[in-house]
C-alpha cells in the first residue's frame, strides 16, 4: 500500500488544495517552513512573497474580492502574525474571506506564554478581528479544522478565519496511507454546505405583497452581494419591480454603472438624492447587507412611512436593529430569485418614481463633474473614468479616490470596483490592486490612490516587480514625484498632466506583467 | 470660553478633548505621534505647540507606533500614541506588541466610535486589540475622569515591571464639555496628571546579603544582567558591582550597554552573541546571580542544554511573577534594580562582603577564551573575500562612526552580525527590539530616537529584507530634518529562512530570495541620499559621504547570501528546542546540499554550546 510521509505543512497545504485553495501570501519564518516546502513541492501552488505582512492580507483581501476564493495569507510567529492582524482587520470589516496561518512557539509553553522569542497571545489578538480562529495542538486534527476553517470563512456573512498552529505540531509528521488519508480528511464535496438558502414561503408572500404594492420601492444591496456572487439576481430583481437600488460603499460594482435602476452609492458626500430617495420610498428592501451596514441604511429611513424587509443569512440577526415589517432568512441571490419569479404585476406609479430617482442620480453626479472640470484630483479621475475600459478592475483607496473615483469611474461590469469600507482605513490601495491582479491576471487592474494613501504600502512596488503583477498605479493628491519614486523601485513612472498624456501612458502599460506608476498629482486637464 | 457663575467666579467650558490635552501636557509628554484630523486630532494639535514636545504625523500608519516605541525606550518616559479609529489602532498593533516584548511602557490613548450595534465592525471596541499587549487598560466615562486617569496610566505604566497601557475615550466625551472654575480645573490637573514619581522597592536586606555571600562564596560564579537593568537605569550601579566583586558577567540581549566592554569581567555579549566565552560561562557556571531577566527563550530559559543543570540561581525582580518563571531559584529577592544593586555596592564598599580571590583563575580563563574567539572571528571577518563579509562590514561601520554613535538594528541574522561586532557595550548606545525581534521597525524607531536626542550621531544597521516594510518614514524623516545613516547589509535573501532551509530542507529553498535590489535607488526616489557600494575599499568613504549628506542617508552594501553567523545556532537550537523532527527523513531529502564549510561552521557552533573542548 502507497505510504507518504506527512509533515504538518503538509496537511494544510493538501487539505487546502483539495478545497480549491491555491494561493499563498506571506513572509516566512523557521516554524512555519513545513508548509513553505509543502507549497515549493506542489507545482500548481502558487506563493508571493511581499515585503510587509499587512501588505500580504491586503493582498488577500483583494484576491478574495475578485475571484470569491479565499487566498491564505501566512505569517511568522510574533512581529509578523501582528503585522498580519492589520490587513486582516481590514478584510474583517468587510466580511471578505481570507485564512490566516501562523506558527506558533512550542505547543508547551504558548498558553500562558512564558517569554519565549516572539511568542504572543495571537489567538486573543486575532479573535477581534476573525469570524473564527483556533490552535491546532494536534498533528491529526489538522485537516478537519482547516475544513471548518473554511466553513466559517464561507458561511453566513462570511470573513476572515484564523490558525495557529505551534512548531512542534508543524514538523511532526507520520507515514499516511491511503486509506488512512481518508480516515483523516472527508473527500473534496463532502466538506460543506453549498446549497441554496431559502426563506419559508408564507414570509415570501408577505415580502411579494408589500413589493407589489410599494409605489415608491427602493433597493439598498449591501456587500454580500458580491461575496455571494448575487449580481445577476439583483440586477433581475431591481427591473422586474423596477427599483432604484442604491450600493453601499463596499457593494461598489454590485450593480452595473450603466443600469437604469443604479443610483449611487450611500455615504457619497456629493450624492444628496440618495438621503432624499430614502427618505421619500415607501418600502425599502434591504438585501445582502451586513449588519453594519443595515444600521447606517436604516438611521436614514423614515420608518413612519417606510415599510422595511430586511434580509439575513445570519438568522439571529434578523430584527436585531429594531422591529422590520417582513424578516427573512436566506442568502441575496435565493431570496433575489424567488422574489423576482413571484412579482406578477407592472406599476407605472413605480416606473415614474424610478425615472425621477435616476434623473436625481444623474444630476448630482452631473454637478460632480462640473466640479471636475479644470485641474486636480477631480479633472484627473474624470479623464482616468474617459479613458479606460468596460471590463477594466480599479481598486479605490480612501479619501479623494473614492470620493471622486466612485462616481467619475463607474463600474463597466459586476464586481470590478473594490473599496474597504467597514475599518474605514487607507493604505491598502496598492496591495489590494496586486491581489485583484493575482485573481483575474488578465484583466487590467487599477489602483486609484492618493498620495497619502499610497505612502503606507509603496514597499509593495517591489513585490509586483519581482512577482511580476502589472497593476497600474494612478496617484492624485498632493503633489509628490511619484514617478521618481517608481523608477528608484526599478519600474516604470510617469508623469501625466493631461488627456492625451493619459492615453500616451495607458498604451505603453498593456503589459500585464510590468507594474507602473501614473503620476496625476500635477493634472491640468 | 468661559461664564461667570452666580458668586462671580469664572467657570470654563471645558471638552474632553481639553481635559485630555491639558492632562497629557501636564503628565509631561515629550512624544505624540498621531494625526491632525479625526477625533483626536485637537489633542494632537496642542500638544504639537507645546515647547518641547515632538510631534509626528507618520506617512504610514503602521509607523508611529515604532516611534513611540524607540522613543520610550530611550527616554525611560512613555510616548504617547493617539488612535483616533480603529484602523488607527491596528495599525498601531504591531508597535505596541513589540514594546509589550520588551516591557517598553508606551501610552495609547484611543478614541472610540459610539457604539449602536453590537458587532458593527467600526464600533468594535480597541481594548480589545489592544489587551494582549498592555498591562493596563481603563475606559473613561464621564470627562471629570480624565486627569484621574491619565495620571494612574502613567503608575500603572511605571510600577514594578514597566507595561504599556491604554485609555479608551468614547468619542462622544471628547466633544462633551464640563463646567468647573478655572482655579479648580488647573488644581484638578495638577493633581491628578502628574506624572508623580513611583514608589522604589528595596530588597530584603538579610536576603540581599544572603544572595552575594552565596555568589561569592561559590566555584565558579556568574553575573547576569537582564532589560530590567536598563529600565531601571541602573548600569553604573551594574558596572561598578561587577568590578568590585570581580565576578565574570555577561548580559542578556535586553541587557546590552549596562557592563562596559572595558570592564575586565565583562566576558562577552550580549547572551550567545559573546560566543565560546558566554557558553562557556554559562555552562560551568555555579551560582548565577541574575538581576531584571525573567530567563525567558532568548535567554535559553536558564536550562540545559545552553546553561549548567545544577546552576544555584539568585534572582533579583521587581514582578513577583518574573521570579521562578523558568528556573528554580535558591534566593529571591524583590526589588528594584538600581536600589537592589545600590544596597550590594554598599555591602562591598562597607568591607562586610569582598571579592573571592579563589575567583581569579575562573575569571582568567574566562577571558582567555573571550581573547581567543574575539581575535578567531574578527580575523574571519576580514576584507579578503570575494563578496564583502558581512563581520568586515560591520567592522568597517564601527570603526568608521564616532565613538558616541547610536546603533539602532532591524534584521534577522544582520542583527546578530551588528551583535558580533558594533557593539560599544556602552549604556544608551546600542538597540534592537530583542522580544519580538520585529522587521521593520528600524527607521521608524531611529527617528524616535532622534527625536529624544537630536545631536547625537545614529547608525542603522539594517537587513535588506527588513529595510522595505516601513520604508515611506525616510521621507518623515527628511521632512522632519533627521539624518542618519542606514547601513543595508544586502545579501538578496531572507537569510535566516534560507538556512533553515539548507539545514532541514536539504537546499529545498522556497519564498527565500529576494534578488539584486537596489535600495539606493528607493532612497533617492524619497528625495535621500543613497549610495550602492560592492566592494570593500569603498565602504568607508561612503560611509563618510554619507553621514556629510545631512540627509537620512541609505547605503546598500552588497554582501555574502553564502554564510551566516555562528551566534545563529544557539538562538535556533533555543527556539526549536523539544520539536520532534527529521524532516530530512520525512520528505525524503537525500543529503544536505549545504557547502562543507558551511555545515563545519554549524557543527562548530555546537560544539562550542555544548562546551566541548575544540
Amino acid at each position: 500500500m502507497e505510504m507518504q510521509l506527512l509533515t504538518g505543512g503538509d496537511l494544510v497545504a493538501k487539505t487546502l488544495a483539495q478545497e480549491g485553495v491555491d494561493t499563498y501570501i506571506g513572509i516566512l519564518g523557521g516554524q512555519i517552513t513545513p508548509l513553505f516546502d509543502a507549497i515549493g513541492r506542489d507545482p500548481d501552488l502558487r506563493l508571493v512573497n511581499p515585503r510587509n505582512e499587512a501588505a500580504a492580507a491586503m493582498m488577500a483581501d483583494g484576491y478574495a474580492r475578485a475571484s470569491g476564493k479565499p487566498a491564505v495569507i501566512i505569517s511568522t510567529v510574533g512581529a509578523g502574525a501582528i503585522y498580519s492582524v492589520i490587513g486582516t482587520a481590514y478584510a474583517w470589516g468587510d466580511h471578505v474571506p481570507i485564512f490566516s496561518i501562523s506558527p506558533q512557539v512550542q505547543s508547551w509553553k504558548m498558553y500562558p506564554a512564558q517569554e519565549s522569542l516572539q511568542g504572543c497571545y495571537q489567538a486573543d489578538m486575532l479573535a477581534g478581528v476573525t469570524r473564527w480562529n483556533c490552535i491546532a495542538y494536534n498533528w491529526k486534527r489538522i485537516p478537519r479544522l482547516v475544513q471548518r476553517a473554511l466553513r466559517e470563512s464561507l458561511s453566513g456573512e462570511r470573513g476572515p478565519v484564523h490558525m495557529d498552529i505551534p512548531v512542534d505540531v508543524f514538523f511532526e509528521y507520520h507515514a499516511v496511507t491511503r486509506k488512512g488519508w481518508r480516515k483523516l480528511m472527508p473527500p473534496p464535496g463532502s466538506t460543506r454546505f453549498s446549497g441554496a438558502f431559502l426563506p419559508e414561503g408564507g414570509v415570501v408572500s408577505e415580502a411579494l405583497g408589500l413589493l407589489e404594492k410599494a409605489e415608491k420601492p427602493i433597493v439598498v444591496a449591501g456587500l454580500s452581494v458580491l461575496r455571494e456572487e448575487a449580481w445577476e439576481s439583483l440586477a433581475s430583481l431591481a427591473a422586474r419591480i423596477s427599483a432604484p437600488v442604491a450600493l453601499t460603499p463596499a457593494a461598489l460594482s454590485a450593480l452595473e454603472g450603466s443600469s437604469v435602476e443604479y443610483i449611487g452609492v450611500l455615504g457619497h458626500p456629493a450624492l444628496e438624492n440618495l438621503p432624499k430617495a430614502l427618505r421619500e420610498a415607501d418600502l425599502c428592501m434591504i438585501t445582502g447587507a451586513v449588519l453594519s451596514e443595515q444600521e447606517e441604511v436604516l438611521g436614514m429611513v423614515d420608518r413612519s412611512h417606510t415599510r422595511i424587509i430586511q434580509t439575513s443569512p445570519e438568522t439571529e440577526l434578523l430584527g436585531s436593529l429594531g422591529p422590520v415589517d417582513v424578516a427573512m432568512a436566506g442568502d441575496a441571490a435565493s431570496i433575489s430569485g424567488l422574489l423576482e419569479r413571484g412579482m406578477t404585476g407592472k406599476s407605472n406609479k413605480r416606473a415614474e418614481w424610478l425615472r425621477v430617482c435616476h434623473e436625481d442620480f444623474d444630476s448630482s453626479v452631473e454637478s460632480v463633474r462640473k466640479d471636475a472640470r479644470g485641474k486636480g484630483s477631480g479633472a484627473a479621475v474624470n479623464t482616468l473614468g474617459e479613458t479606460i475600459r468596460g471590463e477594466d478592475l480599479m481598486v479605490m483607496d480612501g479619501g479623494e479616490s473614492f470620493y471622486w473615483g466612485s462616481l467619475l469611474c463607474p463600474a463597466g461590469m459586476n464586481n470590478t470596483r473594490y473599496f474597504s469600507h467597514g475599518l474605514k482605513g487607507i493604505g491598502y490601495g496598492l496591495p489590494m490592486a496586486m491581489g485583484v491582479k493575482l485573481a483575474r491576471p488578465r484583466e487590467r487592474v487599477f489602483a486609484l490612490c492618493d498620495t497619502r494613501s499610497l505612502l503606507h504600502h509603496i514597499q509593495e512596488l517591489d513585490t509586483a516587480r519581482r512577482e511580476g503583477i502589472g497593476v497600474i498605479v494612478c496617484v492624485v493628491g498632493d503633489p509628490f514625484d511619484w514617478s521618481k519614486v517608481a523608477e528608484g523601485f526599478g519600474l516604470p513612472g510617469v508623469a501625466v498632466t493631461g488627456a492625451a498624456e493619459l492615453m500616451v501612458a495607458l498604451d505603453r502599460a498593456g503589459n500585464d506583467r510590468t507594474a507602473m506608476v501614473i503620476d496625476m498629482t500635477r493634472f491640468e486637464g | 470660553m468661559f461664564i461667570l457663575n452666580g458668586k462671580g467666579v469664572r467657570m470654563l467650558k471645558v471638552s474632553g478633548c481639553d481635559m485630555l490635552a491639558r492632562s497629557l501636557r501636564q503628565m509631561g509628554i515629550k512624544f505624540v505621534t498621531g494625526r491632525e484630523d479625526g477625533a483626536l486630532g485637537p489633542v494632537f494639535e496642542v500638544l504639537r505647540a507645546q515647547e518641547g514636545v515632538t510631534a509626528v504625523s507618520p506617512l504610514g500608519d503602521i509607523a508611529g507606533a515604532f516611534m513611540a516605541y524607540g522613543n520610550t525606550y530611550y527616554n525611560h518616559f512613555p510616548a504617547l500614541i493617539l488612535t483616533s479609529t480603529p484602523a488607527d489602532a491596528v495599525n498601531a498593533l504591531t508597535g505596541v506588541g513589540t514594546a509589550w516584548a520588551d516591557k517598553v511602557p508606551v501610552l495609547i490613548v484611543s478614541a472610540r466610535p459610539d457604539i449602536r450595534v453590537s458587532g458593527g465592525q467600526a464600533g468594535r471596541t480597541q481594548r480589545e486589540f489592544f489587551s494582549p499587549f498592555c498591562k493596563w487598560s481603563a475606559t473613561v466615562t464621564r470627562v471629570e475622569e480624565i486627569p484621574r486617569v491619565v495620571g494612574q496610566a502613567y503608575r500603572e505604566a511605571m510600577s514594578g515591571c514597566h507595561g504599556s497601557v491604554h485609555i479608551d475615550i468614547p468619542a462622544g466625551l471628547l466633544t462633551a464639555e464640563w463646567d468647573i472654575d478655572e482655579g479648580e480645573l488647573q488644581k484638578v490637573i495638577t493633581e491628578e496628571a502628574s506624572a508623580r514619581s513611583v514608589t522604589i522597592i528595596e530588597g530584603d536586606p538579610e536576603l540581599v546579603e544572603k544572595g552575594l555571600r552565596a555568589l561569592l562564596a561559590s566555584e565558579r560564579p556568574l553575573i547576569f544582567s537582564g532589560g530590567g537593568v536598563v529600565h531601571a537605569q541602573a548600569w553604573e550601579e551594574m558596572d561598578a558591582l561587577v568590578r568590585a566583586l570581580e565576578v565574570p558577567a555577561s548580559t542578556s540581549m535586553a541587557g546590552e550597554g549596562t557592563i562596559l566592554g572595558d570592564n575586565p569581567f565583562f566576558v562577552g555579549g550580549p547572551s550567545y552573541v559573546g560566543g565560546e566565552a558566554f557558553h562557556r560561562a554559562i555552562k560551568r557556571a555555579d551560582c548565577v546571580l541574575v538581576v531584571g531577566s525573567a530567563m525567558g527563550g532568548l535567554e535559553g530559559f536558564g536550562q540545559p542544554p545552553f546553561w549548567n543543570a545544577d546552576i544555584r540561581f539568585i534572582q533579583v525582580d521587581i514582578d513577583p511573577i518574573n521570579i521562578c518563571l523558568n528556573i528554580a531559584v535558591d534566593i529571591s529577592i524583590l526589588g528594584d534594580a538600581k536600589a537592589v544593586l545600590k544596597q550590594m555596592l554598599e555591602l562591598v564598599n562597607s568591607g562586610e562582603v569582598g571579592p573571592n580571590p579563589a575567583h581569579k583563575q575562573w575569571a582568567e580563563s574566562l577571558h582567555d577564551v573571550r581573547r581567543r574567539w574575539r581575535a578567531r572571528v574578527e580575523g574571519e571577518a576580514d576584507a579578503s573575500w570575494p563578496v564583502i563579509h558581512q563581520g568586515y562590514l560591520a567592522k568597517v561601520i564601527r570603526e568608521a562612526a564616532d565613538p558616541g554613535t547610536f546603533m539602532a538594528i532591524d534584521g534577522g541574522n544582520t542583527a546578530l552580525w551588528a551583535g558580533m561586532f558594533c557593539m560599544s557595550h556602552k549604556p544608551k548606545s546600542a538597540f534592537f527590539p530583542a522580544g519580538m525581534g520585529t522587521l521593520g521597525s528600524g527607521i521608524p524607531m531611529a527617528i524616535g530616537i532622534k527625536a529624544a536626542d537630536p545631536e547625537r550621531p545614529l547608525v542603522l544597521i539594517q537587513g535588506d529584507g527588513s529595510f522595505l516594510y516601513n520604508v515611506q518614514e525616510l521621507e518623515t524623516a527628511r521632512r522632519l530634518g533627521m539624518d542618519f545613516v542606514v547601513v543595508i547589509f544586502n545579501d538578496g535573501c531572507w537569510n535566516m529562512i534560507k538556512g533553515c532551509q539548507d539545514l532541514f530542507f536539504g537546499g529545498r529553498y522556497v519564498g527565500a530570495f529576494l534578488g539584486d535590489i537596489d535600495y539606493g535607488a528607493v532612497a533617492r526616489g524619497f528625495g535621500c541620499y543613497g549610495r550602492r557600494v560592492e566592494r570593500a575599499a569603498d565602504i568607508e568613504p561612503a560611509f563618510r559621504e554619507a553621514q556629510a549628506s545631512g540627509l537620512p542617508a541609505v547605503l546598500d552594501v552588497a554582501v555574502d547570501p553564502d554564510t551566516f553567523p555562528e551566534t545563529l545556532v544557539s538562538f535556533a537550537i533555543g527556539e526549536f528546542e523539544g520539536v520532534r523532527f527529521n524532516p530530512l527523513r520525512a520528505l525524503g531529502v537525500p543529503k544536505m546540499k549545504m557547502d562543507r564549510r558551511l555545515l563545519n561552521r554549524a557543527k562548530y557552533a555546537v560544539n562550542i554550546m555544548l562546551d566541548k573542548d575544540l
